[in-house]
């Protein structure tokens, strides 16, 4: 096929032979340039708002500042008096987790949930009365101490204050 | 809704003749059939790689803090944090790598053809100004993510300034902005990303774009 400039006619090349729609049912009105145009604003469209969701999403400002606090404030969990003694409970704090302790004595005392090794979620074995690590076997005392494992450091305090017997966390760290 | 959207186009027309303008000036230009390859496309590609940066690098910069207390900690927290950062991020990352895969094969493809030729001369010496650009980009965007990667490789790329005849160790402390990596280095290079080489860069498509229009595309082998 010669497909030199001299024999090329663009108008001939976007709308076809003329023959071609002969004979062919009348579908609904709209020509196939018509038809071509609302399908290539659609796919348009439907990629720009592919595209804009994550950029706009990404705006919003994350629920964790950038020294991985989560930014929600102070958020009161639970009253002092409804905590069992010795036995950790958890809530949430926004994005973590954070287990609220009611020592003997009346000591209260909130730690992170997330292990301080590689932030794993620990759990508090009653059996053993100690607290696990699930992903490398990290075991911490109720005070949050740690026993062993691969953990560096004690459980992550948060800070929390107790306003009319209610336990009221403010800020807590977590990597 | 149609009628709505033509109500306006046509308002902007009977003032301004926009579509007209358009048309003739920009979209009124068929691409000549023997240029209408594949191994044609890597200069539009490439184009089209650049506005994609241009856009990730828009919004990287609205969490990015170019410090170097800052700059590892704001780089982890788009990749973990922000969200779809790590897809921004990652586009950007591959989108600067494509870019100067793109714009390789479009110099080959402009060898080979022996586009560069009479008359096109000037418009090779705008592409390979725009070539350099290019990888000054990739250069000084190394350097942001400011871990160890960044950290030597930018001691590796500034090292090799030294080694220019007589002036290098001046070309290395002016890229360096002392005498060894340390916080001016980002500023500078973060400046260069996002300011002085998009400048650049810009001018640099405006003269190569306008020269392709002036002269059209070089003919058929």
């Amino acid at each position: 096929m010669d497909r030199s400039d001299e024999t090329y006619d663009r108008d001939q090349e976007v709308r076809g032979p003329v023959e071609d729609d002969a004979g062919e049912p009348d579908l609904s009105g709209i020509d196939r340039r018509a038809f071509f145009g609302v399908v290539a604003a659609c796919s348009l469209g439907l990629t720009g708002a592919a595209l804009a969701t994550p950029a706009i999403a990404s705006l919003v400002p994350p629920a964790r500042s950038i020294d991985g606090k989560t930014k929600i404030g102070a958020l009161a969990i639970v009253a002092v008096k409804d905590l069992p003694v010795n036995k950790p409970v958890p809530f949430e704090y926004g994005d973590d987790e954070v287990f609220a302790i009611r020592q003997t004595g009346d000591k209260v005392l909130v730690l992170s949930a997330a292990c301080p090794h590689v932030a794993c979620k620990l759990h508090w074995d009653d059996a053993t009365k100690r607290f696990a690590c699930p992903c490398h076997a990290s075991f911490f005392t109720l005070a949050g101490v740690k026993i062993s494992g691969p953990a560096v450091r004690n459980m992550d305090p948060a800070a929390f204050t107790i306003q009319n017997g209610t336990i009221v966390v403010s800020s807590i760290k977590t990597a | 809704m149609k009628k709505f959207f033509r109500s306006i186009v046509a308002a902007w027309d009977e003032r301004f003749q926009l579509t007209d303008r358009l048309h003739r000036s920009l979209l009124d230009k068929p691409v000549p059939m023997h240029a209408r390859r594949f191994w044609f496309c890597f200069g539009g590609l490439t184009f089209f790689v650049a506005l994609v940066q241009v856009i990730t690098g828009i919004f990287l910069m609205f969490y990015y803090e170019p410090t170097p207390e800052r700059a590892y900690a704001s780089v982890w927290y788009i990749s973990h944090v922000v969200n779809y950062g790590w897809l921004i991020r990652s586009v950007h990352n591959w989108g600067s790598q494509l870019m100067i895969v793109f714009v390789i094969i479009h110099m080959i493809r402009v060898y080979v053809t022996a586009s560069y030729k009479h008359p096109r001369e000037f418009n090779w010496v705008a592409g390979v100004i725009l070539f350099v650009v290019t990888m000054a980009f990739g250069l000084t965007g190394y350097l942001l993510p400011w871990d160890n990667k960044a950290y030597w490789g930018s001691t590796v790329a500034t090292s090799l300034m030294a080694q220019v005849p007589y002036i290098g160790g001046q070309i290395q402390q002016i890229a360096v902005g002392g005498s060894a990596l340390g916080a001016p280095t980002l500023t500078r290079f973060f400046n260069l990303h996002i300011m002085v080489l998009p400048a650049v860069l810009i001018m640099g498509l405006l003269t190569h774009f306008w020269m392709i229009r002036r002269q059209g595309i070089s003919g058929p082998m």
